[in-house]
């Protein structure tokens, strides 16, 4: 049976983590995180309790949190983020710990996954729906993507959607979704059962928390998605819920500018992404409600179906 | 005399149709670049070898009857000359 990581005590877990350290799988990445540091056992302990413990003896990535072996140390309690014991960012403050966590993993996906087109975006799932939500920080993506994944949206990712070079599905990866600002009171209202973990404040992207995954999408995190709509979201106050069609031509270009590896990837990437817009619609979303949201995406899984339905007809 | 223009780099780009546009990828710079069925017509015709405004001028001619919709290809040599330039800013096709 696998051990997850909320079966463990609380205090056995701190203490595991921050001696040997822990594997945690996410999707099919397996990291060994160690770390001293209490908001970094907390929040592991409480955001991906649902989330398996992997072969303590492999993992894809090695990082630990810890106070900065420098003299720095002394003069401001600060938090360094190690990879392979070296150190890819300033330090931050102490209290930031379990967002550079958080940030750290992604930056080790973004820069090492490359058998993914790799892309800034959410990818959630219903029914068979496959829907990638690329956008800019400020779109109101992940409180979009927060608040369909509370209502049996499946949760694929947040923040990165790995599509496959050679077969264009999307290769789950389902962890906490971040929260900045507004959006925390926004989701708690939404969502009062939702779990969020602490907010923390002043961070470079303001104040911070994380919802945590829902477990039917941590427990599907093998089974791939086929993406069949491309939807970039923006927020507007007030407005109506609106879908516009975006030509494909035009939502190739955006895609490829929320690409992180686009360039590194060539002619494969290109070819990844022509792939998938050959096989999705995609559209520009403002929405000023989430209830009017959460109703234009249903409407996009009975499109969907109905045209499963015509096919197989 | 005009000036005669080339690919930039042979096998280059690659090309996609989507809707009424194409998206041209240039395999050197990683760029994409969305362009009309006239820029597509004079990247292949500059394929087989180099040209000037007047040569793609009369190449857009005969290919428009092509034109899947049945519209009409129009291209005057200032325009093409435009065309090109705006390909060249892109690293696409350069003089010879």
């Amino acid at each position: 049976m696998t051990n997850l990581v909320g079966s463990l005590q609380a205090h056995e877990f701190a203490v595991r983590l921050s001696e040997s350290g822990i594997v945690i799988q996410t999707g099919r990445f397996a990291t060994r995180i160690r770390s001293p540091i209490r908001s970094v056992a907390e929040g592991l302990h409480s955001l991906y309790a649902d989330f398996p413990l992997a072969d303590p003896d492999f993992a894809d990535f090695h990082i630990s949190l810890d106070r900065p072996r420098t003299l720095r140390r002394w003069v401001r309690k600060q938090v360094q983020f190690y990879f392979d014991g070296r150190t890819p960012f300033k330090p931050l403050p102490y209290a930031q710990a379990f967002p550079m966590l958080e940030w750290g993993l992604n930056w080790c996906v973004a820069n090492h996954a490359h058998r993914y087109l790799i892309l800034h975006a959410a990818a959630i799932e219903k029914d068979g729906c496959g829907v990638i939500l690329p956008a800019p920080p400020g779109s109101g993506k992940s409180t979009l993507c927060a608040a369909l994944v509370t209502r049996g949206w499946r949760l694929l990712s947040d923040e990165l959607a790995l599509l496959d070079i050679d077969d264009g599905t999307v290769a789950p990866l389902a962890r906490p979704v971040s929260l900045k600002n507004r959006s925390i009171d926004v989701i708690r209202e939404f969502a009062p059962d939702a779990i969020i973990g602490p907010v923390v404040h002043d961070t470079s992207k303001g104040s911070i928390a994380h919802l945590r995954p829902p477990r039917a999408s941590v427990v599907r995190a093998g089974e791939r998605m086929v993406p069949a709509c491309v939807v970039f979201p923006k927020w507007a106050q007030g407005h109506a819920a609106e879908l516009r069609r975006v030509p494909r031509a035009r939502g190739a270009l955006r895609l490829a500018e929320n690409a992180f590896n686009f360039p590194v990837l060539g002619e494969l990437g290109f070819q990844a992404l022509a792939r998938m817009v050959d096989a999705t619609q995609c559209h520009d979303f403002v929405y000023g409600s989430l209830e009017d949201a959460i109703g234009t995406f249903a409407g996009l899984v009975r499109e969907r179906a109905r045209d499963c339905e015509l096919v197989s007809a | 005399m005009a000036t005669a223009w080339k690919l930039a780099h042979d096998e280059a780009i690659e090309c996609r149709h989507w809707d009424d546009e194409w998206v041209v990828y240039n395999k050197l710079t990683g760029d994409l670049h969305v362009v009309d069925a006239r820029a597509i017509l004079l990247l292949r015709r500059l394929e087989h070898g180099p040209a000037d405004a007047n040569d793609l001028a009369a190449a857009l001619r005969r290919a428009s009857p092509a034109m899947a919709d049945g519209s009409m290809i129009d291209g005057s040599v200032s325009d093409i000359e435009a065309m090109l330039e705006a390909m060249h800013a892109c690293t696409l096709v350069e003089p010879v």
